[in-house]
């Protein structure tokens, strides 16, 4: 899949913004709430990092002034239901937020509201990552690995941007977090390697009796919006170099900053958001979509 | 709405003999130039003068090489539009409500009013049948002519989709699946006919005929009566031949 | 639009296009439409349309022009041409490419006094076309057609598109859903038509005719042949003299009344050959009272097909079919013809007067196009598939081959060749086409030479009946035979894809004499609808309007439209005005005629006597009383058909009956008709015919022979000497197969594969490539080669490699193909562009990837003893593209990705401007719910 900007700007900055989010509120729940700033710095920042990943996607609409329109299919379209997912989880946020700023006198309902901050989170997350799992024409991403993912990255990447909202105490389960996000990375990059070539170009034709099929003309000598949009061929070296740069940005390195106490937190939380995009771009760019088969891949 | 509709009144969609098809882009083109004035239109073509030229088309005409083992490769064509699947993941997917497949035929249409370019779509469809309209920010696809085959001033035998009524090789039936005693029904039935891709479990409408089996006999020789002038001439010397 | 001429309705909206469908009821395409035809809407919006009269101000080649009015272009090219005719008509040379205008364009030549005129078909299928009527008086390309309906084993030859694209795609689909039928075909390459065939024989370029004559000899052999039919309706049991070295040696022995003559077997006597009475001997010698020897036409035949040569393992090997196949489809076709005849109920009487209760067919059928015409033995091997349909029994009878009217026509047809020009302000004394009958007809002056500019019906091509377009630049530059004054095209894009070896083209066009410092060819008028490469070479530009914009017509006197059921002609109407400054090339040639005074053209004094133009020529013009180009609704009020006065309202009954008029023969008529009274008397009732004479098949043909005594020296007409050696070896009167010279010379080691190309069905030659629709389909071509091939020589599948002949190398990108004879390349036809034209802008791929294969392809061939020839069947100068032999091999630079050479660009042309997001179509004025609400009930109407 052609990976696009606006796409992955989405996945990976709302990812950490719910991420964090959830941080928030889960201390909150166990009581072990952040100081007034930092749930104000915290929900804000959530908040921010959320609203651009939804902006980032709507950018990516051929016709944005209708982004209205996306909510009105819940019944079965998961970029529907995420939609929806997103603007509820902004009122836990938004409120959590807003009160503890201005202090109207409901904070009996910051509780609450961080018990559905998180379920709002978590689904929303959930919903996204459907978004993406629920295509069977990309075999890489229509797996359960997506979905875990998708929150596991969340909250590494979360927890690395709580710390420097709210200082190390957690650092020790952030760094666990982080080495078990890796090894859940690793875990799908193996899934998807291993599961390539289930599909065939002579299933795809219908003609699977027929031996092998090698393209011949192809529909149009140049290439289409399918090609270019779904076409993205994936050198090996730049597989590699992202892999390593995923690997090393996503996870090793802040997890590895945290344990050395590297003191400039903000550092740590780019450093990790460059990895996670990178992550989230070879998320794209490795998933091979089945309509290849009709061009130039003989097998997905 | 992105419901699919539990069934469908009708089952509209295209036969495609692969037995037949020549690869001669009739249908491709003709299939633009109806529908680039019609219900969807227009398909846009991007650089039509320049360097790289591309656009939208409806329907694509790729083509293979089969390699068998023991047998004689084998060139087939393969025209692909949409399949208007029972199952459509396309339309399901859709956050808006613009991709619809009508409970009436079962036709898969996109709103162009509704659309919001999300592409989503495109990336469900397993068969590359969605098309992206970068001038109108919307997606297109195969209308299967919904628009010239309800139109009732097109004389009846004509009432069919433009690809179906151009095919010059006759590779292209156009009917309803879902009354077995229908021209595709039939032909299907009689002719193995295929689903492409069934494991993406669509349930695709539009089927298509395998090439068929080659009709090389077994081997066969004449018998010699003469093998030479000369023996023709003694042979045939005093034969009256008239009838 | 193109050669095949279909019927289309065009729906228009507020002016514009809005949509072309195939005319449901046009007895070519039965509503069906090729893709081009389907593009049609971006071919007429073409931004490459010419808007106005064009004098070149630059040098030649370099696309600098003046715009100029009609009156100013009307008034150079009047005054250039008087000055011709007025010193010497021939030196005009007029050559029309692929337009349907040939009646009128030849019509106008001989009344010009030149008879330096051809079209196209001298490189395109002449081979088809002689080879046919010398022999069975029809022909395959679009004069006849399998019986679609009936036959039972069709085998197809070198077919890529052909004219009758859309017929042959129907009825090839017809055949594949009839059980029990086969459909085999004969081409190195799988692709297209092939691809569907139940059996694929990849043949070696060039050996067909091996591959035929083996099959004749299987069938001889086993005596599956219809000697019923050869009797009667061949000339096979005509006897022939045998007498070694003399004047008569060859011919047939004839009576006084010059009745062929045969060996009765039932009296034994060597008697008058009467059809249906005779017993005649097909094989034997026998002595004519005066002693002379005589042998029946049949065995000629025997003796060359029971040689050697076409020895099966020989064949094998040269063709590259397996014994066992030629062995096993030898029996196949003798079971189909033998054992599955078909007879229909129909009584018919032949030309003898025998009564048949029953029509018998042979559903055996054969087509052939340019894989064999474009051979230099194509001629011959084209002639040998006329014989095995012969030996078959196998021609107009139901399932076979069968003519479409006007054909069959006497073999040759009666219409003479016009051989000389005629003098200054005279008219020449035939049209420039025809066809020859013997040496005596031949274009040549006292000493044997060519009086034709492009030497057709010279002793060098003396069957050139479609002349020799493609020598016809070449000769004017070198001033061989002679110069001429005024060089006119017409739709012909020779600076480019019609012509062989493009960079001599080229030249040939901007050559200078050094002494006068003028072109070698002096003035170059031609008309083009299009930008096109050939545009900025002329210092005239006549531009014609497209299609859509002008009167057309399918006549009876040019290339029929009919099936072989029918008789047909069309009309193509105007459906939209220009919209610039442009005119029909037609209402051109006539009005030059009319400013020339051209008889015909003028009445007595000296006023247009077709003032509306081509239009009115349709409808008033008479070739003879009562024919005309049109033949429907003729005679005062329509009321006769074929003949008749001219009706002057024959267009509007053209118009209301679909633009085409349709005369349906009973079935009685529609078989044998070689030999079928009642329909050679219709046919003579309409004109097809001067009289309702049988035409007799020759599978012996005496013609040929007669050109071979006169190389042997004999009679009034001998050729030069520097001809006789050829004459002798290439005419003789028994179909033969001879391999053609760059498959035996000495560079046939080096150059050891066939190149080919094919013809897109998408793209019609050059003109594909400006449309906007069609070039995104194909803007590059590659070469394809056989993976094996392509190994030895380290090539990878999407390398780019030079492909090199003798005369031209060209940088290209290769592509692996596993349905390919395995010692053959090819690439589609016309892609690759020149760098400037139609339109395009600098980086398309059509001049930055794509090629020409005509850049390695020679119009000049020298033989191993030094000698140069045309590149051209030597029998009827048919231009021999496919019989280029190349060598390819991997290209150092790889990184680069750009065919070479890139010739230098010719100027841009800009009149239009060219979108870079193109949405044509016409929107909705209301919203999709709506429109979608709105289907299926009688609120959306159509247009
Ligand atoms: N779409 C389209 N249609 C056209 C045209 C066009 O440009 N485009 N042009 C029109 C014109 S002018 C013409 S002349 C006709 C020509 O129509 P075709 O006769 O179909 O001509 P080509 O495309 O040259 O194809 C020649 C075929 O012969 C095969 N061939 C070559 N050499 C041999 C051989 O030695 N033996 C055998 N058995 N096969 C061989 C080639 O592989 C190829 O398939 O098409 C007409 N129709
Ligand atoms: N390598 C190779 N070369 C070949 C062949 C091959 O098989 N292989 N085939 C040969 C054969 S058979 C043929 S027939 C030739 C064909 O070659 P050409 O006869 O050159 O045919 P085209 O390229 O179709 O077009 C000729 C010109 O007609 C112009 N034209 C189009 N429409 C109109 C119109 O309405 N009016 C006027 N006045 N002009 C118009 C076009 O712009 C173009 O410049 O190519 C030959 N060249
Ligand atoms: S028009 Fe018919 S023969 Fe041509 S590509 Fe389409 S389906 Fe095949
Ligand atoms: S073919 Fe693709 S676009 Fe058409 S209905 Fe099926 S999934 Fe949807
Ligand atoms: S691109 Fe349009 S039709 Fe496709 S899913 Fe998005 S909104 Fe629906
Ligand atoms: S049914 Fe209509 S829209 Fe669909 S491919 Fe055919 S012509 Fe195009
Ligand atoms: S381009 Fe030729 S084959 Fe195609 S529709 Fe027109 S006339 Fe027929
Ligand atoms: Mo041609």
């Amino acid at each position: 899949m052609h990976p696009a900007l606006s796409v992955i700007v989405f996945t990976t900055f709302s990812g950490m913004g719910y991420g964090l989010f959830i941080w928030i509120c889960g201390n909150i729940l166990i009581g072990t709430p952040p100081f007034r700033e930092e749930i104000i710095f915290g929900t804000s920042m959530s908040f921010i990092l959320v609203a651009t990943g939804l902006l980032s996607s709507v950018a990516h609409l051929g016709r944005p002034e209708r982004s209205w329109r996306a909510f009105s299919q819940w019944r079965t379209s998961w970029l529907s239901r995420e939609g929806i997912m997103s603007i509820l989880t902004f009122g836990p946020i938004i409120f959590i937020g807003g009160e503890t700023y201005l202090n109207t006198g409901l904070d009996f309902l910051i509780m609450p509201m961080a018990l559905l901050g998180i379920i709002g989170a978590v689904i929303t997350l959930y919903t996204t990552s459907m978004i993406y799992a629920s295509l069977k024409a990309i075999p890489a991403w229509h797996n359960k690995w997506v979905i875990a993912g998708f929150q596991v990255y969340a909250l590494s990447s979360g927890g690395v941007a709580y710390i420097m909202v709210a200082g190390w105490q957690h650092y020790q389960i952030v760094m666990d977090l982080l080495v078990f996000a890796l090894a859940v990375k690793i875990m799908t990059w193996i899934y998807i390697d291993r599961n390539r070539g289930q599909y065939k170009r002579e299933s795809a034709l219908g003609l699977s009796d027929f031996g092998k099929a090698k393209p011949f003309e192809p529909a149009h000598s140049q290439k289409n919006y399918l090609q270019r949009e779904m076409g993205y061929e994936l050198g090996s070296l730049r597989r590699t170099v992202m892999r390593w740069l995923a690997l090393g940005g996503g996870f090793i390195i802040p997890a590895a900053l945290l344990y050395v106490g590297f003191p400039l937190a903000p550092v740590i939380v780019v450093i990790c958001l460059i990895g996670m995009m990178a992550e989230r771009w070879l998320f794209f760019a490795e998933a091979e979509h089945v309509v290849r088969l009709y061009y130039d891949k003989d097998e997905i | 709405m992105t419901c699919l509709p539990d069934k469908t009144d009708k089952k509209l969609g295209l036969l495609i003999d692969l037995d037949i098809c020549v690869g001669c882009h009739a249908c491709a083109v003709n299939c633009k130039e109806w529908n680039t004035s019609g219900i969807t239109g227009p398909m846009e073509d991007i650089k039509p003068y320049g360097d790289d030229p591309s656009g939208v088309w409806y329907n694509r005409i790729h083509s293979y090489e089969f390699k068998k083992p023991g047998e004689v490769d084998r060139t087939v064509y393969f025209p692909k539009s949409c399949l208007h699947c029972e199952d459509a993941p396309c339309v399901t997917v859709c956050p808006t409500g613009a991709s619809l497949k009508r409970s009436e035929d079962g036709i898969v249409l996109v709103n162009p009013d509704v659309c919001i370019g999300c592409k989503l779509c495109s990336w469900a469809c397993p068969y590359g049948a969605r098309e992206y309209d970068t001038t109108g920010g919307v997606m297109q696809k195969c209308t299967l002519c919904v628009d010239k085959i309800y139109d009732e001033t097109i004389p009846e035998e004509r009432r069919v989709p433009s690809c179906v009524s151009t095919c010059p090789a006759g590779a292209r039936h156009f009917g309803d699946f879902a009354d077995p005693e229908s021209n595709v029904s039939k032909l299907a039935a009689a002719n193995d006919a295929r689903d492409l891709f069934p494991e993406m479990e669509t349930k695709p409408v539009n089927q298509y005929l395998p090439p068929r089996k080659r009709q090389i006999h077994k081997e066969k020789s004449l018998n010699h009566k003469v093998s030479n002038v000369k023996d023709a001439m003694l042979r045939w010397a005093k034969l009256d031949f008239t009838g | 639009m193109c050669a095949c001429r279909c019927g289309i309705n065009v729906h228009l909206k507020d002016g514009r296009i809005k949509y072309i469908e195939g005319n449901p009821d046009h007895p070519v395409n039965k509503g069906v439409l090729c893709a081009k035809g389907s593009a049609g809407i971006m071919q007429h919006y073409s931004p490459a349309r010419l808007t106005s009269p064009l004098k070149r101000v630059g040098p030649r080649g370099s696309g600098e022009f003046e715009e100029i009015s009609w009156d100013e272009a009307m008034d150079i090219a009047t005054e250039k041409l008087r000055a011709v005719r007025n010193k010497d008509p021939k030196r005009l040379a007029f050559f029309t490419g692929r337009d349907q205008s040939q009646a009128l364009t030849g019509w106008f030549s001989a009344k010009f006094g030149t008879h330096n005129y051809a079209a196209h078909g001298g490189f395109c299928s002449v081979n088809m076309a002689a080879a046919g009527l010398y022999s069975i008086g029809g022909s395959f390309w679009e004069f006849g057609e399998p019986d679609w309906h009936k036959t039972k084993y069709f085998m197809m030859f070198g077919v890529a598109e052909d004219h009758d694209s859309n017929p042959i795609k129907k009825g090839i689909g017809t055949i594949k859903k009839r059980a029990g039928t086969k459909y085999v075909s004969i081409n190195p390459v799988q692709s297209g038509y092939a691809a569907i065939a139940d059996e694929w024989l990849g043949i070696r370029p060039g050996t067909d005719g091996l591959f035929v004559g083996a099959l004749i000899s299987e069938l001889i052999k086993a005596e599956k042949i219809d000697f019923d039919f050869l009797v009667r309706y061949t000339n096979s049991p005509w006897l022939v003299i045998d007498n070694q070295g003399e004047a008569n040696n060859g011919l047939f022995a004839r009576d006084e009344e010059g009745n062929p003559l045969c060996f009765d077997v039932s009296r034994n006597v060597v008697t008058a050959m009467q059809v249906g009475k005779s017993k005649p001997a097909m094989v034997g010698e026998f002595e004519l009272v005066d002693g002379t020897k005589v042998i029946p036409a049949f065995q000629h035949i025997i003796q060359e097909f029971l040689s050697e040569k076409y020895e099966l393992s020989y064949v094998e090997k040269e063709t590259g079919i397996k014994t066992a196949d030629i062995k096993r489809i030898a029996a196949e076709i003798a079971e189909v013809a033998f054992s599955e005849e078909i007879t229909l109920d129909v009584p018919w009487t032949d030309s003898y007067g025998t009564k048949h209760d029953k029509i018998i067919g042979r559903p055996v059928s054969f087509h052939a196009m340019r894989g064999i015409a474009a051979h230099k033995n194509g001629f011959e091997t084209c002639r040998m598939i006329h014989l095995l349909q012969m030996l078959l029994g196998a021609i107009d009878g139901p399932g076979s081959f069968r003519y479409k009217p006007p054909f069959p026509r006497p073999t040759p047809p009666h219409k003479k060749n016009a051989k000389k020009s005629a003098a200054p302000g005279e008219v020449a004394e035939a049209e420039p086409l025809g066809f020859p009958a013997g040496p005596e007809d031949l274009a040549v002056d006292e000493n044997g030479e060519p009086t034709r500019l492009d030497k057709a019906f010279s002793w060098e091509y003396p069957l050139a009946i479609h002349g020799m377009m493609h020598m016809s630049l070449h000769n004017a530059w070198a001033g061989d035979p002679y110069k001429v004054d005024v060089f006119m095209m017409y739709m012909a894009n020779m600076a480019w894809n019609s012509s062989m070896n493009v960079e001599n083209a080229l030249k040939y066009m901007t050559d200078k004499d050094p002494e006068t410092g003028e072109y070698k060819i002096p003035y170059i008028i031609y008309s083009d609808a299009f930008y096109s490469e050939t545009v900025p070479y002329a210092d005239l530009i006549l531009p014609d309007t497209t299609y859509l914009e002008r009167w057309d017509a399918i006549s009876m006197l040019d290339r029929p439209i009919g099936t072989a059921e029918a008789a047909a002609d069309s009309i193509r109407q105007p459906v939209l005005e220009p919209d610039r400054d442009v005119r029909p090339f037609q209402d051109v040639v006539l009005d030059l005629g009319v400013r020339l005074g051209l008889p015909g053209m003028v009445d007595d004094n000296g006023a247009p006597l077709y003032p509306g133009g081509y239009s009115d020529y349709l409808v008033n013009h008479e070739r003879a009383p009562g024919v005309g180009p049109l033949s429907g609704w003729r005679g005062e009020n329509g009321e006769s058909h074929g003949k008749g006065v001219p009706n002057k309202n024959q267009m509007q009954k053209y118009i209301e009956n679909g633009c085409y008029w349709e005369y349906e023969l009973e079935e009685a008529e529609q078989y044998n008709r070689f030999a079928n009274q009642a329909y050679l008397e219709t046919a003579t009732k309409m004109g097809w015919m001067g009289s309702p004479e049988p035409i007799v098949l020759n599978v012996y043909n005496e013609m040929l022979q007669k050109f071979h005594l006169a190389a042997e020296g004999h009679g009034e007409h001998v050729p030069p000497e520097h001809a006789r050696e050829r004459i002798k070896t290439y005419f003789n009167p028994v179909p033969t197969w001879y391999p053609v010279q760059e498959h035996v010379d000495i560079n046939s080691d080096e150059f050891p594969l066939s190149a080919l190309t094919q013809r897109p069905a998408h793209m019609y030659h050059s003109w594909g490539s400006q449309n906007a629709w069609l070039r995104q389909l194909t803007s590059q071509n590659y070469l394809y080669i056989h993976p094996k091939t392509a190994k030895e020589k380290n090539i990878d599948d999407l390398d780019w490699v030079w492909i090199e002949s003798p005369h031209g190398k060209v940088k290209v990108q290769a592509k692996y193909m596993e349905g390919l004879n395995e010692g053959t390349v090819w690439t589609w036809n016309a892609i690759g562009k020149r760098r400037g034209a139609w339109a395009l802008d600098e980086k398309s791929p059509e001049f930055q990837k794509a090629f020409l294969l005509n850049h390695v392809i020679s119009e000049n061939l020298t033989a191993d003893d030094g000698s140069v020839r045309s590149n051209s069947d030597p029998v009827t100068g048919q231009g021999a593209w496919f019989d280029t032999r190349v060598k390819v091999g991997r290209a150092d630079n790889q990184s680069d990705e750009t065919t070479s050479p890139l010739i230098e660009p010719v100027k841009f042309y800009d009149k239009y401007q060219r979108p870079d997001v193109l949405q044509y179509g016409f929107k909705k004025n209301r919203s999709f719910d709506e429109y979608e609400r709105s289907l299926g009930t009688t609120e959306e109407k159509g247009t």
